[in-house]
């Protein structure tokens, strides 16, 4: 046992030795890979974030008829919310409606004298449900007075929403994929530049197993240090980033640093999973029957 | 004795070969994938599909991966050579010499011997990529014969080497013969054939012909 351990690292210490300042710009370069496919990560998770918040604002808002009770209100959202295309809903009295009118037009109306009605905002699944959504609501009009849709905001939010979408396929395709492969070509690189020599040794005698181990060693401790470090760092400028970013404006909400954590985590994890494992299937060498 | 019984080397080339000990041939071969699948068989980083492949009266082809006191009796030398690049000389002959089972001490001791033999002492600390071509080739050598083998391989061990080192080399090889050593010179340099005449085989075509 001990022997074996002191060949390994005796043959550790020779190959890294003997390639130190290749091993060295291969952890440079994957650090800034990492550092970079945790950036565009980072973007597109943000896209997608500030997507989803967009898809709450597909609203349309129900005024309900006469001065229905609490218990009526209550049976008629648990109806709308049996609907599948509704996500949930907000019910507002027409007292609150009056006094936010109110404060809108900076007057005061006379107590008493509310012309307003009840009503629900009910959030729905997306633009295309739009109709289907109205069909439904057409069946509930003896409850229902009136049913306010903003066709042309709804529509304008359905072409950001497709927009962002879109943007995120595509720099999915063109960013995220891309910084992928070159990690990957890397790994397999530090493993590949040595088949000289793993072939020698195979052809002297050695078993493939143990020819192959130190080398596949050195690459996944390369590939994970520089995967943590890549990561960290990246981590360290979105906090910087972030800061800074919410005091210029405060409308969009950026991922927080600990969600950005959590998903370089992951990714890290699958990566480091994936990666060495799909290298070893592709790495062939002669005397895969031994 | 080295013995192909039926071997088949790429679904189309059945090879029935035999080398004895004290014995000096060539082999041709037509195609160089076959060439190589044969070195390879011979060190096992191929198996043969059908067919068994005997070394020193031992079947090679069942025996375990690690067979070290078979892959003794062997010394192969490549016409790429084989070279470890980031270990020296002396580290290439003694991992050469651990994986045939010979302790650290023993490798020592056989490197030291075959290098001072081979007048490569002074070098025994390089790198490989410090020896000039005819130095190459005697380590090369130096390495196969190393764990004192029965039988010699030797592929294309020529290329690269003027006439009066190739004479000298024959020499050693005709003499090394002479002492119990079997050699098999893989080549298709006609040159060679016709300046130093030997039993040929020729590799291809389904079977090996003794001509």
């Amino acid at each position: 046992m001990f022997k074996w351990l002191k060949s390994f690292l005796n043959e550790l210490d020779e190959i890294i030795d003997r390639d130190f300042r290749c091993y060295r710009m291969n952890f440079f370069t994957l650090i800034s890979a990492f550092i970079v496919l945790n950036a565009v990560g980072g973007v597109i998770l943000n896209l997608h974030q500030n997507t989803e918040n967009l898809k709450d604002n597909y609203k349309v808002r129900v005024y309900l008829k006469g001065n229905p009770d609490e218990k009526s209100i209550n049976e008629f959202e648990g109806k709308l919310l049996e609907l599948p295309e509704v996500r949930h809903m907000k019910y507002e009295s027409k007292e609150v409606e009056l006094r936010e009118l109110e404060d809108d037009l900076g007057i005061r109306l006379p107590k008493g004298n509310n012309p307003l009605s009840d009503s629900i905002s009910i959030t729905f699944d997306g633009y295309d449900k739009l109709e289907l959504l109205r069909q439904n609501l057409d069946k509930e009009d003896n409850f229902i007075k009136e049913v306010y849709v903003d066709n042309e905001q709804l529509q304008n939010l359905n072409k950001r929403i497709a927009k962002n979408q879109t943007f995120i396929r595509y720099f999915f395709l063109g960013a995220f994929l891309p910084v992928v492969l070159i990690i990957f070509n890397l790994l397999h690189t530090n493993i590949v530049k040595h088949s000289r020599d793993i072939s020698s040794k195979i052809y002297m005698g050695d078993n493939k197993k143990n020819v192959l181990k130190p080398y596949y060693f050195i690459s996944d401790a390369i590939f994970t240090g520089a995967a943590f470090t890549g990561t960290l760092i990246f981590l360290n400028f979105y906090e910087v980033f972030r800061k800074e970013f919410i005091n210029y404006d405060r409308d969009y909400i950026l991922s927080s640093t600990e969600q950005m954590l959590v998903l370089a985590l992951v990714t890290i994890l699958v990566i480091i999973c994936v990666f060495p494992f799909v290298s070893r299937k592709i790495y062939r060498v002669k005397g895969d029957n031994q | 004795m080295v013995k192909f019984v039926n071997v088949n080397l790429n679904g189309k080339t059945e090879v029935n070969l035999e080398l004895n000990k004290c014995e000096f041939s060539y082999l041709s071969y037509k195609d160089k994938n076959e060439k190589n699948l044969f070195l390879q068989m011979l060190t096992k980083v191929a198996l043969p599909k059908k067919g068994t492949i005997i070394i020193g009266g031992e079947d090679f082809t069942s025996s375990k991966a690690g067979c070290k006191i078979i892959i003794r009796k062997l010394g192969i030398t490549y016409d790429d050579y084989k070279f470890i690049s980031y270990k020296t000389i002396m580290e290439n002959l003694q991992y050469y010499l651990n994986l045939r089972d010979y302790t650290d001490k023993e490798a020592s001791k056989l490197s030291l011997e075959v290098l001072e033999f081979f007048d490569l002492t002074h070098k025994k600390d390089e790198f490989l990529e410090n020896l000039t071509q005819e130095e190459k080739h005697y380590f090369s050598l130096a390495r196969a014969l190393s764990s004192e083998p029965s039988y010699l391989v030797m592929d294309d061990f020529h290329r690269g080497l003027d006439d009066q080192t190739i004479k000298k080399v024959f020499l050693l090889l005709e003499e090394l013969c002479k002492n119990g050593l079997g050699i098999m010179y893989i080549t298709n340099d006609v040159t060679i054939l016709e300046k130093y005449p030997k039993d040929l085989n020729i590799l291809g075509e389904g079977v090996i012909k003794n001509v």
